[in-house]
């Protein structure tokens, strides 16, 4: 017959039943427990939920022939990326890296897009965000700011899947409380131990994940949060003056990503709910993705594709909200040169207060 | 006859009597008596060096109605160095007033190198416990060295001025005392290593902050921003006790007191303060 045993959960040593006190005690660390305690940690623990194992699967729609017609695919032989605009853009170059596009087919094939936030801000805009850029950098190089430098600014819709879902999770955290008091001869220390569970759901509508491999997905990432509440049902108009990237990297790869994100969220969430404790340790964290649709959107970027020393630098801004990122050279001799300054005057400054001050002591 | 021899032999009794107390009377109050303050059974300074601090710490002790005495000697009780310093200071005759107010420094080049501070009277008043360690700190750095004269005047000018401070009521203890000039070196010499070490942290940091400036691509691992509003639920709510330690640690007995120094008594029952030791 199996004998039922429990460990201290203080040192993993086996406990065992005190008849005097009606308690499990360790008899190598002395920790005592209550038995109805044990038991419901035992509980919970083999109420223990499975992973999740989320699918996402996309359909979506075809484009219609009048929609495809008078569109068109350039490529760029640089960095393969594939740009749909209209018959008009004419020969153009890559907003990615800057290099030259050819037009290669009459635009086929692909999914249509479901949805699309349009522009709401200008190429002007775009150009006065790169000037406030560059302001209030100590460490840029001043020839860099030199708008000679700037080769490219186009308006690009970009492929982004949108993943929406609920968040099933389950979390156990190791958690103290600690109370001090003194008399005359001793300090005492009393360290409460807990075993704290949350649990629950957390709903997620459209997180984005950038589907095309020619744009850097942490500079996408970047320029979130895209207010989806403006998002229009997809027109061929709205590409009108602007060019778009087509997908080429499937939802259920960039599903990941948005699992990712998805589960640090919710994790985050629940680890707010336990209050009250001097320390907090996780010890188990189980989230379970259950997906609710994805959809394929084209959100608007600015790309501002730039040269410096030999290097390029690209900058992208938000076409809705304006948010502008990118990274900047560093001057390096600059950096160098102010913190000897900034050093010596620090310096200087605390050895004549120090030295002043110990002349009186 | 016999009348007149009685009264003879009286008034020469009186006289006898008058003449063997009045030295006693004097002993204790005449601070002008001529007097070594100085006493060197050894020979460590000079006959010069002896001259000038013998008359340093005359002018102080007669200046300030407290004797400030030095004893160089061969050897000395190394088992309570302080109370024999004591019995010297009293058998000596030393001290102002009916409390024998006074200081005296004592050191024994063999066989430990030991020297010893007492002080009664006054003294117990004017040398609290910090201002004790604070004196010793003064003449002890000079007496690792061998520097006995520059020793020496260091604790002359030193009692000169614990006495000056204490009659003006501003005694030297915990609140007040400075640092020495060793200290102030030391403690001048770490302030210049942590200004420096300051400054490179905080130039650091500014620069660090303005080169951070021009990164501005980072991912986003969160999606806080896409969070369905309302959806949060907290169905599973649990936290459970386990179990309690409680640990207790013996609270430290305050034994620091300002006032007088480590007080003791002399063989004969008078009260000292002082410290010993080994340099």
């Amino acid at each position: 017959m199996a004998q039922l045993e429990y460990k201290c959960p203080n040192c993993g040593a086996p406990l065992g039943f005190e008849a005097g006190t009606q308690e499990m005690t360790c008899e190598h660390c002395a920790t005592v427990m209550d038995v109805e305690a044990l038991q419901c940690m035992d509980d919970e623990v083999a109420a223990h939920q499975e992973p999740d194992a989320a699918q996402w699967e996309y359909e979506g729609t075809n484009w219609e022939a009048s929609e495809a017609e008078g569109m068109s695919v350039y490529t760029c032989n640089s960095c393969g990326g594939e740009i749909v605009g209209d018959e008009t853009m004419g020969a153009a170059t890559c907003p990615f890296c800057g290099n030259p596009v050819v037009l290669t087919a009459k635009f086929s094939g692909a999914l249509r897009p479901d949805m699309v936030i349009p522009f709401k801000l200008d190429r002007a805009k775009a150009l006065e965000s790169l000037e406030n850029h560059y302001a209030k950098k100590k460490l840029l190089p001043t020839v860099f700011k030199d708008r000679n430098h700037l080769q490219e600014v186009k308006g690009v819709y970009v492929p982004f899947w949108l993943f929406s879902a609920d968040a099933d999770g389950r979390f156990e955290y190791r958690a103290t409380r600690i109370r001090r008091w003194s008399d005359a001869r001793f300090h005492y220390t009393e360290t409460s131990f807990f075993r704290v569970i949350r649990g629950g759901k957390l709903g997620f509508d459209a997180v984005p994940v950038d589907g095309s491999k020619s744009i850097d997905n942490t500079m996408m990432e970047s320029l979130e949060p895209f207010n989806m509440n403006e998002k229009e049902d997809f027109k061929p108009a709205y590409l009108a003056g602007f060019c778009a990237n087509k997908y080429d990297v499937e939802a259920g790869d960039c599903a990941p990503r948005a699992n990712e994100r998805i589960k640090n969220t919710t994790t985050n969430e629940f680890n707010k709910t336990v209050m009250g404790y001097h320390s907090v340790t996780p010890v188990n964290a189980s989230v379970r993705v259950n997906c609710e649709g994805v959809r394929y959107a084209l959100l608007p970027v600015w790309m501002l594709g730039s040269t410096w020393e030999g290097k390029n630098f690209t900058f992208s801004m938000n076409g809705q909200t304006g948010k502008f990122v990118g990274d900047l050279p560093l001057d390096k001799s600059a950096r160098n040169r102010w913190f000897l300054k900034l050093f010596g005057i620090i310096a200087a400054s605390l050895l004549v207060l120090t030295q002043v001050v110990i002349t009186f002591l | 006859m016999k009348k007149a021899m009685k009264i003879i032999i009286i008034l020469t009794l009186t006289a006898i009597l008058i003449t063997l107390a009045l030295p006693f009377t004097a002993f204790a109050n005449d601070w002008t008596r001529p007097r070594e303050r100085f006493i060197d059974e050894v020979g460590v300074l000079t006959d010069a060096q002896a001259t000038e601090l013998s008359a340093m710490l005359d002018e102080i002790s007669i200046r300030q109605n407290f004797d400030a005495v030095v004893v160089v000697t061969n050897t000395m009780d190394t088992n309570n160095p302080r109370r024999y310093a004591a019995d010297f200071y009293e058998q000596h005759g030393f001290g102002f007033g009916q409390d024998l107010d006074g200081i005296l420094l004592m050191i024994a080049l063999q066989p430990e190198r030991n020297f010893a501070v007492v002080t009664t009277g006054y003294g117990q008043y004017a040398f609290t416990s910090a201002g004790l360690i604070f004196l010793e700190d003064l003449f002890l750095p000079y007496l690792r060295n061998d520097r006995f004269f520059e020793a020496f005047t260091a604790y002359a000018n030193a009692v000169d001025d614990f006495i000056t401070r204490a009659r003006a009521g501003d005694r030297y203890d915990t609140r007040n005392i400075p640092l020495t000039p060793a200290q102030r070196t030391e403690a001048r010499i770490w302030a210049a290593v942590i200004s420096v070490g300051l400054a490179a942290i905080i130039a650091g940091a500014v620069v660090g902050g303005w080169t951070r400036q021009l990164k501005s691509v980072k991912s986003r691992d969160f999606a806080c921003d896409y969070v369905r509003k309302g959806s949060f639920a907290l169905n599973l709510q649990r936290d459970i006790f386990l179990y309690r330690n409680i640990r207790r640690i013996p609270r430290q007995q305050n034994n620091s007191g300002g006032g007088r120094g480590g007080g003791f008594s002399s063989s004969s029952g008078r009260s000292f303060s002082g410290r010993s030791g080994r340099f």
